[in-house]
């Protein structure tokens, strides 16, 4: 069994150490010798002083940062209400929204960037992180997966406390919340993945760089007039992995654990 | 529960007007006993419904549900890039656009190079991590954390810079058909053959997405109570008779919901194909999403629209019906 | 009641979409005029600019471009410049046509030829104004698809021309002459493989879409065929001499001169510098490439530079160049032109070209000894003189993908250059080339 896990990890992991080793390589060697599986040198780290001190990662780094912190927030809470409230509050139209969610995570994005944009526009908000956070606030299949597990939570608390004279809103803050504890790891987990490797909305918003994320300052960083530059872009893609990474082992086990209970009816 | 006793929220009239506690059933619906009663709960579950969607349904209205009206809108007519300054100056054409989209060559193309893309790639990658799931559920005891994470970071790689590097590995002298030299085996052009170019995009897709289905699989499998599990093994039956007959079934709810994101995910491939082929060679890799968005890139941006609610239709469908044929039996 | 309520709530579903996108449709329907082409009529005069001049360069220009245009504020001291530097082309674009939809554009763009007919076609882009430069100054390939229907919209501003480098001192050591004509191309190829110095003498690569369309135009030019109609109006992709060009072009393939999959993705300068490809057509930056693989000046000891070989008809060579724009809804109109006219007088042009490696537009700039004494450039120069652009049509990019794509059927043998040609033309006719 180990024998086979190893086997296909170290598979999976290969184009991975490609990009890990690749990022301290210098532009000459790639193009000397784009094969070559190790860096002439690993103490050759300009690539990634030059995403800080040139390319401007200091700043787009706290720009992703800001946007999938709020996306985060405003999911646990935005998301986590509605999917409450579709999965346990009666009310007219709650099928409607689901299927208007669903739908949601279906539709291509080309499709809709334009006029996205011009509701942005009429609003006022260009180049703001505002814009850019505004869509991903409140994410579909945030709501989806929060509906699913509301689902698996047992009507006759939430019933009990109702007939106690509880407000749905303390109902929801009090005991709902705490009984989703993984769902909400779970949500917390997606959306920051989601919200960090952001491309095509945050370049329409921008007018200038002052709103760039990081994707967006990684596609400028690599580009060069008639080529790539591929260590800096291999040196950006760590950079800009590393803090999903370090929240994905963070969550992990509430992750795991919460997919489990998601009232996968 | 002193907490509870204070009203916070809802109408005063809630506590009255609650029927006796007998009227309450397992589903949470309240039976009214008096048709005042029915009004005023109703009323009240309404509003403070409403209020809970409230964001989620101003976001996306003004974000994706108006969008996508005027994205259709835009289907229905001729418009092109040189009429974005002033969109109302286009023709209503009503279905003329989809017909030109539906007949064209290309984009027939692209739904075939699509289709190869779900039945190559969803099997594979649901299977492989159904697999590693397994092993990392049952199989091993160390180092847990050590392989889920290493098999999640595909999915955090920059789609980019993973790319480059396929584009880089499956050249005709590049390391992948040098270590297959090594096994004696002469590997093809996996990017300049067109036959041979779908697998190796498509095994881009795969990679990316596997940590993503193991995850939803442990958590499946980790919801399998331990009696089950015992039992079946008391049974005599050995390990892949097990998976077979209890584990699989058991999985089912899963099952569909990894299946149909899946699917839904790679009907939509974009990245892979748009970074490591441009579509080629021979538009053999060119999927709808990339046909779409090229169709926009060259100003013709009805076909685009067109083009892209066909590929939301087709969507939708397959997924209906994966929610029918997976649906858990009871 | 309930099916009441029900019956309702999926009729509004329906309707109220329905409604919205019908009052969106009403106002639709075009007007028999087109819409007025209109210059900014703005007048540019010879005083100091004033305002702030946003910029959006596409990343590769947009690098140098940041700090150089401090030159431009220092002899305009009331002019701020803010360039900000953005993904290239198809997210640029992208972005410029959300930012033309909605009205929120940059003063200043910059646009590459090959690309920009497409993007002049939104509207958003204002013409250049009479006499704000002479036209004369410009290489005329670097000028040509500046102009769409009779006006220019945008400034040359770099060019380049793609070439033909060979490996001159394994030819030498081989005993042979780099290949001036079509026959000379087979001659050249045999001599090297013969000798042992090169696995293919010729590296022509394909896959490159509407660039290999556009090597491909230099055989076509070279027999006297054209893609285009000679008022520029339609597609003629399959006319005999374009056919025969392609045929000739297979030939390299069937020949064993050249192999489709040599070189792919990074494996030119590997594989020239190995021999395995003994000469490769490409722009000035290739030198640049090879020694920055295989140390300074190694460009210099081991290659040469011809003009792309000639054909019974004539000799062309691939040319681009990148070009500026001012945007219609441009907030500073007055001191965008008076940055792009900057960009364009020979001094500018020549501190760029130190900047950045962009060769310069302006003829005259190329007498500067840090340009002329170098030989290497000397067939890039001449590349630009003779050589021709791509069609500048809107519908370049997708019918040159096409051509592109035929013509890798032709490389690998499963096309006759007649059915390939035959398909795109087919297929680019649906098309048309954009041209009212």
């Amino acid at each position: 069994m180990y024998a086979l896990l190893v086997v296909v990890v170290l598979m999976l992991m290969l184009p991975f150490a490609w990009v890990l080793f690749g990022s301290f390589k210098s532009q000459g060697e790639f193009m000397a010798n784009p094969g070559a599986w190790l860096p002439e040198s690993f103490a050759f780290v300009q690539n990634y002083v030059v995403l800080f001190t040139e390319k401007g990662f200091g700043p787009f780094l706290v720009n992703s940062l800001i946007v999938s912190a709020a996306a985060v927030a405003g999911n646990l809470v935005f998301s986590s209400m509605a999917g409450y409230a579709l999965a346990k509050l009666k009310f007219r139209g709650s099928k409607i929204i689901f299927i208007a969610v669903v739908g949601a995570m279906t539709v291509p994005y080309v499709a809709i960037f334009v006029p996205q944009f011009l509701v942005i526009v009429q609003m006022g908000l260009v180049d703001t992180l505002t814009a850019i956070i505004l869509p991903v606030l409140i994410m579909p299949i945030a709501v989806f997966i929060m509906r699913q597990f509301a689902l698996g939570v047992p009507d006759e608390l939430l019933e009990a406390a109702r007939i106690e004279g509880a407000g749905e809103f303390r109902i929801f803050f009090r005991i709902f919340l705490p009984l989703v504890g993984p769902a909400l790891a779970t949500v917390g987990i997606l959306t920051f993945m989601y919200s960090w490797n952001y491309f095509l909305w945050p370049l329409i918003v921008a007018q200038s760089s002052s709103v760039y994320t990081l994707p967006v300052g990684l596609a400028v960083a690599s580009q060069t007039a008639n080529t790539t530059a591929f260590g800096v872009l291999l040196a950006g893609a760590m950079v800009v992995l590393l803090p999903v990474l370090i929240v994905f082992l963070f969550l992990q086990r509430y992750f795991i654990q919460g997919v489990a209970t998601t009232g996968l009816k | 529960m002193a907490s509870l006793d204070t009203r916070v929220g809802g109408p005063v009239t809630r506590r009255s007007s609650a029927p006796p506690a007998s009227a309450v059933t397992s589903s949470g619906s309240q039976r009214p006993v008096s048709p005042r009663g029915q009004k005023r709960l109703s009323f009240s579950h309404n509003r403070i419904g409403w209020i809970f969607v409230a964001p989620l349904v101003i976001i996306l209205s003004l974000f994706t549900v108006l969008p996508a009206v005027i994205a259709l809108a835009m289907s229905f007519t001729d418009i092109g890039a040189a009429d974005l300054r002033d969109p109302f100056a286009v023709n209503f054409t009503a279905f003329d656009t989809f017909i030109q989209v539906l007949t064209d060559q290309t984009f027939l193309r692209a739904l075939f190079n699509t289709t190869l893309f779900v039945v190559i790639s969803v099997p594979l990658t649901v299977g492989i991590a159904f697999v590693l799931a397994l092993i990392l559920n049952n199989g091993i005891r160390r180092l847990k954390s050590f392989f889920r994470a290493a098999i999640y970071l595909p999915v955090i790689t920059n789609i980019v810079a993973a790319a480059v590097i396929w584009q880089y590995a499956f050249t005709v002298t590049g390391p992948v058909n040098a270590g297959l030299e090594t096994l004696s085996i002469h590997g093809p052009n996996w990017l300049g053959d067109p036959v041979w170019a779908v697998p190796t995009v498509a095994a881009l897709g795969i990679w990316r997405n596997i940590g993503t289905c193991m995850i939803f699989f442990l958590a499946g499998l980790q919801g399998i109570p331990e009696e089950v599990e015992e039992a079946a093994s008391m049974d005599g039956a050995g390990y892949w008779g097990r998976v077979l007959h209890m584990t699989i079934p058991l999985l089912r709810p899963t099952t569909l919901l990894v299946m149909i994101l899946m699917t839904v995910s790679f009907l939509n491939i974009f990245d892979e194909p748009y970074l490591v082929t441009h579509g080629g060679p021979l538009g053999s890799t060119q999927s709808l999403a990339l046909w779409v968005y090229e169709q926009f890139g060259y100003g013709n941006i009805a076909p685009s629209m067109a083009g892209s609610f066909i590929l939301l239709a087709l969507v939708g469908i397959i997924a209906a019906v994966q929610f029918r044929v997976l649906r858990p039996k009871h | 009641m309930f099916k009441k309520s029900k019956l309702r709530r999926s009729a509004l579903i329906v309707t109220v979409p329905l409604l919205t996108a019908t009052l969106l449709l009403t106002g639709c329907g075009r007007s028999g005029g087109t819409a007025p082409a209109g210059s900014a009529s703005v007048s540019v005069d010879d005083s100091p600019a004033t305002g702030t001049v946003t910029v959006w360069a596409q990343a590769g220009e947009g690098g140098p471009l940041i700090d150089f245009v401090k030159g431009f504020e220092k002899e305009n001291p009331d002019v701020k410049v803010k360039v900000t530097s953005l993904p290239a082309n198809t997210a640029f674009d992208a972005k410029i046509t959300a930012a033309v939809a909605a009205g929120t554009v940059p003063d200043v763009i910059n646009l590459y030829s090959q690309t920009q007919s497409t993007l002049f076609r939104t509207g958003g882009i204002a013409t250049v104004p009479d006499g704000l430069v002479d036209s004369a100054t410009f290489f005329p390939s670097s000028y040509e698809p500046t102009v769409d229907k009779g006006a220019a919209y945008a400034v040359p501003w770099y060019t380049y021309s793609q070439v033909l480098y060979y490996r001159a001192d394994l030819a030498k050591k081989a005993g042979v002459e780099p290949p001036k004509t079509w026959q000379d191309m087979k001659t050249f190829a045999k001599g090297m493989q013969d000798a042992g110095a090169a696995q293919y003498g010729l590296g022509l690569g394909i896959s490159w879409d509407q660039y290999s369309a556009q090597e491909l135009n230099n055989y076509i030019l070279g027999n006297g065929g054209n893609l285009l109609s000679a008022d520029g109006k339609t597609w003629t992709i399959n006319d005999p001499k374009n056919v025969e060009a392609l045929d000739f072009w297979g030939s390299l393939f069937a020949d064993g001169y050249a192999s489709p999959d040599a070189p792919q993705f990074l494996d030119v300068v590997p594989f020239l510098t190995s021999g395995k490809i003994a000469s490769y057509n490409n722009g000035p930056w290739l030198m640049s490439w090879l020694d920055g693989a295989n140390g300074k000046g190694w460009a210099e000891e081991h290659i040469g530079a011809v003009l792309p070989p000639a054909g019974p008809a004539g000799q062309s060579a691939g040319v681009g160049s990148g070009t500026l724009a001012v945007m219609k809804a441009a907030k500073n109109p007055t001191a965008a032109w008076k940055l792009v006219r900057w960009m364009s007088k020979p001094e500018t042009q020549l501190a760029w070209y130190k900047a950045s490696g962009n060769l310069p537009a302006v003829q005259s700039a190329w007498d500067d000894p840090s340009i002329a004494d170098n030989s290497l450039l000397d067939a890039v120069k001449e590349g630009i003189k003779i050589g021709h652009p791509v069609p500048a049509v809107p519908t370049w990019g997708q019918v040159g993908g096409i051509i592109g794509q035929q013509m890798e059927r032709v490389a690998r043998g499963s096309a006759t250059a007649k059915e390939a040609l035959d398909e795109a033309q087919s297929q680019a006719a649906a098309l048309g080339t954009g041209t009212k």
